[in-house]
């Protein structure tokens, strides 16, 4: 009885906060139409300040971003909408013109083989492939129980097919996982990239607006590494997390 | 050390009786006067535990040495080692002074030696010295100036004029420059020789440092204080007959510089916007390695500060660039070298600039600002402006347009923005951290493997024939029991006695591995013997068998009644013996 009623009471709140967090929302929408940038974006981010996210929300902050003139920031919250969505196309169009107005880092070529994998976990979103693993792993052991205790020989070649299915999905599921844990972060500004951190010997420069996978952090330093394969120390003050 | 071996030689003679005592040179000294005190022991002395030299300025020691002898008597031989430990003292203030015992082990043994007393008597200033020290070595200060504005450096030399060897300089204390920023240069350790007044001095320069004062007012450059050791022939003769050794000695003296006060002006009011903090006398430059070049290639602007002051204290140079231009984080090189009396040197700072279209471009005039000591004024120095034609390069889109162009032809092609959306909570958990995911992701798993692995392990068990009945028989016999059941509801009286009795015989003979002819009724109650059967359950197993025998073979006799009865019975009877037998 206490149980449900907290349920409610917490429905109630979500509900609540819900809509007035769509009035923000078109309220800030209704700003930027009439080219009131700055305030869009105070509008914008508390409803980011309230708990809430959406892939519309940055992709609308990076469009706001991008008129203001502060491209790597507009970078930042194309990146944020596109890992709410991977295929978000307004935001990959976006991003590209953002790219245009960067010192762009060219990508290292990755090996075939590395691009097609990529290409097949990208088919589906992380939760999509969850769902599509739990329902293998069902379907495996629902066959490998009419298989064995049934009798079924007839049933060899489906959990055949059953098994590779399963270690196929699993093997997408979990590249995707480790995906998802990779951290990124967006440069805001020009900076050097270092060898080690708190010293002065300089690998090379690099420009705001790309983006880095963060290896590792210290306090003020982190080991990063962009995707033309620079890998080095910047100061964490210049990075923002996607 | 030769004066070491005659008083070991002297000592050893009169202590052969003692095994550790100590001594002093002199029981009667000066404040300042240097004497030693010996410690020696007879035999191989460990473990040595020196006193507490209170009141007494160490100048050496312990010095350990050994000595050992040899007599030969009568064909008798006979000998003996010594040990000693020697220190150099002088006493610090008058009064009577009490030196106190030492500990040393000497074979396993520990030994004590004799506490001391002595007279210090004040230093006598009449007694003429046998050296006066103020006459011979001064330490002086040297300024290049007294009168200075803040920021502007001035170099302090701190220098050691004497007219004899001296044997050894160390610094008691360093002078504590408050208010200032310090430099130390390099200063040769090696001494020149200086004439002055027909009198020729070695001089050494002990520290020569820059400074920088930090504020303005009467700053003073604290004393600095040096102990030097001088060596000067005793006038006492020493004890050896050949006289073939001069007997010297050494004085330590401790010496003082004066203290100076500079006197440090505040700069004039009203600096320059691009003022920074700068004093000296500099000069500006700034150059790019190319002036022409294509969109989105590097160039080198290169500002150069160089001259005399302050200039460790620049940290950057403003610079602007044209919009335009990418601009990365300067490269800081430095060089300095220090001249007779300030730093000269140059700061150069490297900037990395990307022009990203095609255009003339001008990188503007830059500024710094910095004040000049020689003409006690503020001076603002200028860069001269850089033309830069930035071409289009082969195979370069976007380069044509400049910024402002490009951007608003972008901002045609963005994305408008989105009206609707459906939000989430940000720290909202993935699907598959979800513990209800995990659950029915690992369920199947587990019951699949559950079952599998018990199949197997009672596959396993029944390998043996034996066991198999053994475990089956009751199954079987239950199956046969609710047949009976059956029976018994369908009024099929004789099938059912029929039922009961292959039920009850079954069991048994898959339970105790026996073929059904075998069982008979002594047969039966030869294993309820064995395995420790109740007798009751015997009794009643062989009256339903007598009983169902009888109704067999005259079903008109059965009543309704009895079925029920002898259906219990015969379940209770093997509930019973699946009892006993656990």
């Amino acid at each position: 009885m206490k149980k449900s009623f907290c349920v409610i009471l917490l429905v109630a709140f979500l509900d609540v906060n819900a809509t007035k967090i769509d009035s923000l929302f078109s309220q800030a929408n209704e700003l930027f139409t009439i080219e009131q940038i700055d305030s869009s974006i105070v509008l914008y981010n508390s409803i980011i300040s309230l708990g809430y996210q959406s892939e519309e929300l940055y992709f609308n902050l990076g469009n706001c971003f991008y008129l203001k003139g502060d491209i790597p920031k507009s970078i930042l919250y194309f990146e944020k909408s596109l890992k709410q969505n991977p295929s978000n196309n307004f935001a990959i169009e976006n991003l590209q013109l953002c790219y245009k107005r960067i010192v762009y880092l060219e990508q290292l070529p990755s090996l075939f083989t590395h691009r097609w994998w990529n290409k097949i976990t990208d088919l589906l979103s992380i939760k999509a492939w969850s769902v599509t693993l739990l329902l293998f792993v069902w379907l495996l052991c629902i066959s490998v129980f009419t298989f064995y205790f049934k009798r079924k020989r007839s049933f060899f070649k489906l959990l055949m097919v059953l098994i590779l299915c399963n270690i196929f999905t699993l093997a997408a599921f979990q590249s995707k996982k480790a995906d998802d844990n990779k951290r990124y972060g967006i440069l805001q500004e020009n900076t050097a990239l270092h060898k080690q951190s708190n010293t002065n010997n300089k690998i090379s420069d690099v420009g705001k607006g790309n983006k880095a996978l963060i290896l590792s952090q210290k306090k003020q330093w982190s080991n990063v590494r962009f995707s033309n394969g620079l890998q080095g120390w910047i100061k964490t003050k210049y990075l923002s997390d996607i | 050390m030769i004066r070491i071996l005659l008083l070991l030689t002297f000592f050893s003679q009169i202590t052969l009786a003692q095994e550790f005592f100590s001594s002093v040179s002199n029981k009667n000294v000066e404040v300042g006067e240097e004497f030693q005190i010996v410690f020696s022991a007879n035999g191989n002395a460990k473990d040595f535990k020196a006193p507490n030299l209170l009141g007494l300025r160490k100048i050496s020691g312990p010095n350990k040495s050994s000595s050992s002898s040899m007599e030969i008597i009568n064909g008798k031989i006979n000998s003996s080692k010594t040990t000693s430990f020697t220190y150099y003292v002088s006493a610090l203030s008058e009064g009577e002074l009490t030196i106190p015992p030492a500990t040393v082990k000497i074979d396993g043994k520990k030994f004590q030696s004799r506490s001391l007393k002595i007279n210090v008597r004040k230093a006598d200033p009449n007694k003429k010295k046998e050296f006066n020290i103020a006459d011979n070595v001064s330490l002086r200060v040297e300024v290049n100036k007294k009168n200075i504005f803040q920021g502007e450096q001035i170099l302090v030399c701190y220098k050691l004029y004497s007219k004899i060897n001296l044997a050894d300089i160390s610094v008691n204390q360093l002078p504590k420059l408050n208010g200032f920023w310090n430099e130390k240069i390099e200063s040769s350790s090696r001494a020149s020789i200086q004439n002055i007044d027909g009198v020729n001095y070695k001089v050494w320069e002990i520290s020569k440092l820059l400074l920088t004062p930090q504020k303005s007012g009467k700053l003073k450059i604290d004393p600095m204080e040096l102990s030097i050791t001088v060596q000067i022939k005793s006038k006492r003769q020493s004890g050896d007959i050949f006289g073939m050794f001069n007997n010297y000695k050494n004085v330590v003296e401790e010496i003082k510089s004066k203290e100076i006060i500079i006197n440090v002006k505040d700069l004039p009011p009203n600096p320059p916007n691009s003022y920074n903090g700068a004093v000296g006398n500099f000069k500006l430059n700034a150059k790019t390695d190319k002036n022409s070049l294509n969109a989105n290639e590097a160039i080198n602007y290169e500002i150069e500060l160089s001259g005399t002051g302050n200039l460790h204290l620049v940290q950057k140079i403003p610079v602007s660039f044209p919009e335009d231009f990418e601009v990365f984080d300067p490269e800081k090189k430095d060089k300095y070298f220090t001249g007779k009396n300030n730093i000269k040197g140059k700061i150069i700072f490297n900037y990395l600039v990307i022009p990203r279209y095609q255009g003339q471009y001008l990188i503007p005039e830059q500024e710094f600002s910095f004040f000049n000591v020689k003409t006690k004024e503020y001076q603002t120095l200028k860069t001269s402006s850089i033309n830069i034609d930035v071409k289009k390069g082969k195979n370069q889109a976007n380069v044509v347009a400049n910024s402002q162009q490009l951007s608003q032809e972008n901002e045609a092609e963005l994305n408008e923005i989105l009206s609707s959306s459906k939000f989430s909570l940000i720290n909202k958990k993935r699907w598959h951290e979800k513990w209800w995911y995990i659950l029915l992701i690992i369920l199947p798993i587990a019951l699949i493997t559950f079952s599998i692995v018990r199949n197997i392990y009672f596959k396993f068990l029944d390998k043996n024939p034996v066991d198999r009945k053994f475990r089956k028989s009751l199954k079987i016999a239950q199956k046969r029991l609710k047949n009976a059941e059956l029976l018994l509801k369908n009024d099929q009286k004789q099938a059912f006695y029929q039922e009961i009795e292959k039920s009850l015989l079954i069991y048994f003979s898959q339970k105790f591995n026996l073929e059904t002819a075998d069982l008979s009724k002594e047969n039966i109650a030869q294993i309820f013997n064995k395995k420790n059967i109740d007798k009751n359950v015997l009794d009643n197993y062989i009256s339903i068998l007598e009983e169902c025998e009888f109704c067999r073979y005259s079903p008109a006799s059965i009543e309704n009644n009895d079925l029920n009865i002898v259906y219990q019975k015969a379940s209770k009877i093997i509930i019973e013996i699946e009892k006993q037998l656990k």
